[in-house]
This record gives C-alpha cells, sequence and structure tokens, in this order.
C-alpha cells in the first residue's frame, strides 16, 4: 500500500521537501512508516526530535493520521492514508 | 549580592525630584527580582483601590539579578504597575537592549511616582538621572520619539523605553515601546506613563555589571548558550521566527480564528506562518542583545501599498491581527503591526478588540455609521487598518475599542459579552484552551488576566517534565486530571523566571536545580530548587492577595463564554475543557480555600503575614 506523508512548518525544513510517499506493506502499522521516514531522512533530524537508537521521533514530534492524532505507533494504517508529522511550539 | 547593583531610583514627578535608595537585599532574596520584587514594593506602596491613572498609582522599571550578564536572554526589563485595563496586578515584560543599558546606568530598577505637569523624559547614564522636557517630541510616534531623543541626548547607542500618541491620550491598550519595535505590549502600562506625562525613560549605562561565580557562572552560561543554541527551539525560533506556530498551529487547533468561532484555517495559517515569511519578505533574524535564538524578524516589503522595512510582527501579532480576523494577507498584518508600534498599542489586545467589532458588526449590534463608515466584514484590510489608527488616536469607534472588549461589551449591551473573548478584562491570546486543556486553568487564574507568559502550562502537554515541581510525566492534552497542578507549577515558574528577568524561550529550557544553580552564583546567596519554586509561589500569592484587594473574588477565576463553545471543525473539534474541574484542583494544589483565597497556613508558609494585616486584603476580607 501507498501512504503520504506530509512535514509541517521546521520538519519541511529539515526535511528539504514538504512531502513523501512511502510504499508498505499491507497490514504495516505507523511504527513502520516512521522508520521509513527515518532511513530517507533520520540523518537531518536533530536528536531533540530524532532518537537514532530507536529509529523513532521523540516526544517533541506531534503525528496526526488523516487529521487524527495519534500517540501510539503501533497503529495501523490504510491504503491511501496520510501522516502529518509537525513539532509545535510552547510559545510565542 | 554580586547580581545587584544594589541601589533603587525613585522619581517623583509631582515633585520633580529624583533619589536614590538602596535595594533591600533580604527582600530581593525572596523576590529574586524583576516583577517579583515590584509586587512587593507595589503591594506596600499603591492602595489597592487606587485609580491606575491618578498621580497616587506608581510605575516600576525593573531588571534582575541576571540581567546583563552572560547568561543569555538577559537583556530584558519588566514594566510593574496597577492595569488601568483591567484594575488589578500588571507586570509586562520586554527585551532588545533596555534592561541591559540601564542596568549597567548603575541601577536595579526605577519607581516613578506622582505625575508632571508637563510632558518629561527622564535621562539615565551611569550614577545619574535626570528630567529634561519632552514638550517637543510629546505627540511624535513611538519609533520616531525614540530617533528624536538619541538625536537630543546626543547618543546613538542610547536605548529609549517610550509611548506613542495612545499613551498619551491614555488608550487602555497602549504599551511601551524600545529599540524600534519591541514591546512590553499587555495591559496598559503605556496609558499608566500617559497618565504622568512621562513620554520616555531614556538610558545609556556603561557600568560593569559584577556576576557572581565569576568563571564557573560565565562556564556555566557559555554551556547553557550552546546548548540552547544547538536545540530545536532554537533552529524552529531562529530560522522562521515565532511565526512558526502558525505552520503547525492549525493542525492542533492552537491558532484562533474568526474570534475564536471557527477551529481551524489552513490555507490562511499557512500564507502568515514563519515558512512563508522567510520565503518572501524575511531580510534577516534579529537577536535581543546576548540571545543565542535570534527569534526576531527584519522584514522588507519592497513595492505596493504595504512598502516598509523594520521589525516583523511574531506569531501572536499574526494570529491575532491574522485569522483572527480571516485576513490572510501578510503584508497587511506587517503594516498593522507597525502601525501599533507607531501609536504603541498592544498587538494582541488590538486584534481582540477589532475581532470583536467584526462579530457586533455582524450581528448588527454595530453598524456602518458606528465605525465611520467602514464595513467591518471579517478579513477587510482597509477596515483593520482603518481601526488600528482609530485605537491609536482614540477617535471615533476606537475609543470604545480602546478601552478593551470588557467595556466594549458592556457600552454596547444586547448580549456582547457572549464574543467579548477577555478574562479579568484582558485579552484572550493566541492558544486555544480548547486544544490544550492546561490553558483553561491558567488563563482563569493568571494574576494579570489571560496571559500566556504568566504560565504557559502547554509545555508539559508538549512533553516537558518538571519532577521536581510534580510534573512526571508527559499530560495528554485532553486529559481531565492534572491541569491544576499544570497550570500551578508553569505560574510559579514563570513568575521564576519574570523575576530574573529572562526570556519565557530559554525559562522552558531549564528545570529548578539549574535555576538555583545560576540565582546562587550571580546572587551570591544559595538556593535550592525549592527556594525556586517557593519563591514563584511567594510572588503568585502576594498578587493574588494585591488582586482580592482590588475586589477580584473566585467568580472572576473563569472562561469568556465564546471559549467553552467547541468548534465543528480542527483539531480541537468538540473539546471544551471542565473548568470548574481543573479549579477545583488549582485551588487545592495552591493550598486556596474553594473561594480562591490563601489559607492563612499557605500564608505563613510563603512568609506573607505581613500582607494580611495591611490594607490590601482587609478590603475582602
Amino acid at each position: 500500500m501507498k501512504i503520504r506523508v506530509n512535514f509541517l512548518g521546521t520538519m519541511e525544513r529539515l526535511a528539504g521537501q514538504p512531502n513523501m510517499e512511502v510504499t508498505l506493506q499491507d497490514t504495516s502499522t505507523l511504527e513502520d512508516a516512521v522508520h521509513q521516514i527515518g532511513q530517507s531522512f533520520g540523518d537531518k533530524f536533530p536528536p531533540d526530535i530524532w532518537d537514532d537508537k530507536r529509529e523513532v521521533f521523540t516526544h517533541r514530534v506531534k503525528m496526526f493520521i488523516n487529521s487524527t492524532e495519534v500517540e501510539v505507533l503501533g497503529q495501523t494504517l490504510q491504503d491511501g492514508s496520510e501522516i502529518l508529522i509537525l513539532v509545535p511550539v510552547a510559545g510565542g | 549580592m554580586n547580581g545587584y547593583m544594589g541601589k533603587l531610583l525613585r522619581v517623583n514627578l509631582s515633585q520633580g525630584n529624583i533619589t536614590e535608595e538602596p535595594l533591600d537585599f533580604n527582600i530581593a532574596r525572596d523576590y529574586i527580582g524583576g516583577a517579583g520584587l515590584a509586587t512587593r514594593i507595589i503591594f506596600e506602596e499603591v492602595p489597592a483601590d487606587t485609580d491606575p491613572l491618578s498621580p497616587q498609582n506608581k510605575l516600576l522599571f525593573m531588571t534582575g539579578p541576571m540581567t546583563g550578564t552572560l547568561f543569555p536572554t538577559t537583556a530584558r526589563y519588566e514594566v510593574c504597575t496597577k492595569s488601568p485595563l483591567t484594575g488589578i496586578w500588571l507586570d509586562a515584560s520586554s527585551s532588545g537592549r533596555w534592561g541591559n543599558f540601564f542596568k549597567r546606568t548603575g541601577y536595579d530598577g526605577i519607581i516613578v511616582e506622582g505625575a508632571s505637569d508637563k510632558p518629561v523624559y527622564l535621562w539615565i547614564t551611569d550614577d545619574h538621572a535626570e528630567i529634561r522636557d519632552a514638550s517637543a517630541i510629546w505627540g511624535q510616534d513611538a519609533l520616531t520619539t525614540q530617533d528624536s531623543i538619541r538625536r537630543e541626548v546626543g547618543e546613538t547607542r542610547a536605548s529609549v523605553a517610550c509611548i506613542g500618541p495612545a499613551g498619551e491620550k491614555q488608550v487602555l491598550l497602549a504599551c511601551v515601546i524600545n529599540d524600534e519595535g519591541r514591546a512590553a505590549g499587555r495591559g496598559g502600562a503605556g496609558a499608566v506613563m500617559g497618565s504622568k506625562n512621562l513620554k520616555a525613560i531614556a538610558v545609556n549605562g556603561t557600568k560593569r555589571i559584577r556576576w557572581g561565580g565569576d568563571e564557573t557562572y560565565r562556564k556555566m552560561s557559555q554551556t547553557f548558550t550552546i546548548g540552547l543554541a544547538a536545540s530545536i527551539l532554537s533552529t524552529m525560533l531562529g530560522k522562521d521566527g515565532t511565526a512558526v506556530g502558525m505552520d503547525s498551529g492549525w493542525v492542533t487547533g492552537d491558532v484562533p480564528v474568526k474570534n475564536w468561532r471557527q477551529g481551524m484555517w489552513k490555507e490562511g495559517s499557512i500564507k502568515l506562518g514563519g515558512f512563508r515569511m522567510s520565503q518572501t519578505i524575511l531580510k534577516g533574524q534579529d537577536a535581543c542583545l546576548g540571545c543565542p535564538i535570534r527569534c526576531a524578524r527584519h522584514i522588507s516589503i519592497e513595492q505596493g501599498p504595504y512598502k516598509m522595512d523594520g521589525p516583523g510582527p511574531e506569531y501572536e501579532t499574526l494570529a491575532m491581527l491574522g485569522t483572527l480576523l480571516l485576513n490572510d494577507n501578510l503584508e497587511a498584518v506587517c503594516w498593522a503591526n507597525d502601525l501599533c508600534n507607531r501609536y504603541g498599542i498592544d498587538t494582541i489586545s488590538t486584534g481582540g478588540a477589532i475581532a470583536f467589532a467584526m462579530e457586533a458588526y455582524e450581528k448588527g449590534l454595530l453598524t456602518k455609521a458606528d465605525a465611520g463608515g467602514l464595513e467591518l466584514s471579517w478579513g477587510n484590510v482597509n477596515a483593520i487598518l482603518e481601526l488600528v489608527k482609530l485605537i491609536g488616536e482614540r477617535q471615533g469607534l476606537g475609543d470604545l475599542l480602546g478601552q478593551g472588549v470588557k467595556r466594549a461589551a458592556e457600552k454596547i449591551g444586547h448580549g456582547a459579552e457572549a464574543f467579548a473573548v477577555h478574562v479579568k478584562g484582558m485579552e484572550v491570546p493566541a492558544h486555544d484552551p480548547r486544544a490544550f486543556f492546561s490553558m483553561a486553568a491558567n488563563y482563569a487564574t493568571s494574576p494579570r488576566g489571560a496571559c500566556h507568559l504568566h504560565g504557559n502550562p502547554l509545555a508539559f502537554e508538549l512533553g516537558l517534565v518538571m519532577p521536581e515541581a510534580g510534573i512526571t510525566f508527559k499530560q495528554g492534552r485532553f486529559d481531565r486530571e492534572g491541569k491544576g497542578l499544570a497550570a500551578k507549577v508553569s505560574q510559579d515558574f514563570a513568575s521564576v523566571a519574570n523575576s530574573m528577568v529572562v526570556c519565557s524561550m530559554a525559562a522552558m529550557s531549564m528545570q529548578p536545580a539549574i535555576v538555583a544553580g545560576f540565582l546562587t552564583l550571580a546572587c551570591g546567596t544559595p538556593y535550592t530548587s525549592q527556594d525556586v519554586l517557593s519563591a514563584g509561589e511567594r510572588i503568585v500569592n502576594l498578587q493574588r492577595l494585591f488582586n482580592l484587594g482590588c475586589g477580584i473574588t473566585g467568580a472572576d477565576d473563569k472562561l469568556p463564554q465564546r471559549l467553552l463553545e467547541p468548534t465543528t471543525e480542527g483539531g480541537q473539534a468538540g473539546k471544551i475543557p471542565d473548568v470548574a474541574y481543573q479549579l477545583k484542583e488549582y485551588y487545592r494544589v495552591r493550598g486556596w480555600t474553594p473561594e480562591g483565597v490563601p489559607t492563612a497556613e499557605k500564608i505563613k508558609e510563603l512568609g506573607l503575614e505581613f500582607a494580611t494585616t495591611g490594607s490590601q486584603i482587609t478590603a475582602k476580607g
């Protein structure tokens, strides 16, 4: 299946592109998608948002699947799912 | 007490005299400096029933023990007074260079009292202060005023904190402007300055600040600065400014839209966001003296009706003069921001007031004739800019809106209070408590009315923990439990930051133990983590006692009706915080009664017994 990943704000700046398409096996989870994102961009993400050992984002990063906020990496994805990835700011 | 200069200036404008007095180091230890120390001074010297715009009110400009040291973000200052907008406690903070340049004249703060019978400004150099005639500059806008005074004193380096025409006319949204477009924005401190006929305070200190700890302090500051500069926070804010909050805030529902009625406006938020600004009109990053974050923007619009070159808008301004009004014209927001700087009015409250007027117009409670012929439809850029001018000049409908939405709603009547978005008279800043529930308890109880700088607990909902203060794990933003504690801890810690007089962006990168380490060295007296947290709690409680004396009760600790109505779209759709539940928890963890009054035990614990025997608290019992 194919899913679309959109990087917002600072994530777009760090990734160097606004979005990407990820191809996954059926029944894949958000964690599988994050691992693939890390393979493409992990070296561009600083350690306070990317855990290089676990190959996952840190708590500073929020993710939404089809506009619904997700906290659990085990959530399964559907063909055509859209993931938003952003780093919220607590101030300004 | 190495971090302090050890002296305060007292300026009596009625008598035209200036005196020096020593800083009470015992009090300074308990209140740190800045807003904390000012709380103690104002509590003792300004009776609660004082008319904020009378000569009896006092206006304090304060620095902290770390101001001007190697610790980053310490060029700030705090303006403290009784607010004419809310009628309660006010401290407003600004940065740039002024705080550093003032402290280096040899003083920790200024207490301005009385009122001059003609326009004046203060000129302060090393160990010297004088009152000068400001008749020739009265009427000038806040940016021109700074240039005029620098020319008059013959010092291009001098830093000037001043009011614009709005402060002179005592518009209740008037602020204090310094170092081009930096603002001590909220609560009407500019109107208090205007009521005293005080146009400006110009400073040019060159003295060396003695800072404690010497090499140890230097190394600690350097290490902290390097860490701050390398953090994701600095990456985000440095690259795209605080405006980066627009780029992600529309997803979570944090960004207010259409006077808080609409839950999300993706297209508008992105058009006003930091990423777009960087790609179009950004000329360069700018920084307060000694700050590695560099979140300030210098923008240049090279052609068209909004051609300008100067300070660009921050997140709050982009939201309050942009999305809140359904205005997605970035260049027009920049122009409105510049107008606010020149008139010297708070961009947050000004945006809130215009949004209120647009909704009143939509509902037929204001007419085109009321608005001087303006069509107050959502997103009407010309109407927005004209209303900014009218507020700044206190003309026409601007006279009403410049008193804030609470008073405007009372005068318009017919249910207008239902969409007047304020707490205790202070317009709500651009963080939606329906998107981050902890902001509900925070806004409801903040000592100066709705405020994100006297507590910003949404940081705890984004993953910040503070185990020493009981915040041991990341809170869910829609959780029911823990919001009262989050608000309490965040307010106490923000009070510490406002008393050290450091930027909230730096403060968010510190834990109590780190603060204690710096204060120990900067002040030359030992602080523990608990001392730090107790100082914050002491300051918040004394501000509460002052506010109770001003007539505030627990019934005033509430959210405006609009923020208790769910939106149908956005990251906060269908969500409403349980404010009553949060307040119950908040009062409990504060050690306050169910009515929101500090208990005798809490007052004793914090050493505030003096506050319950004086005139302030007896006003409400």
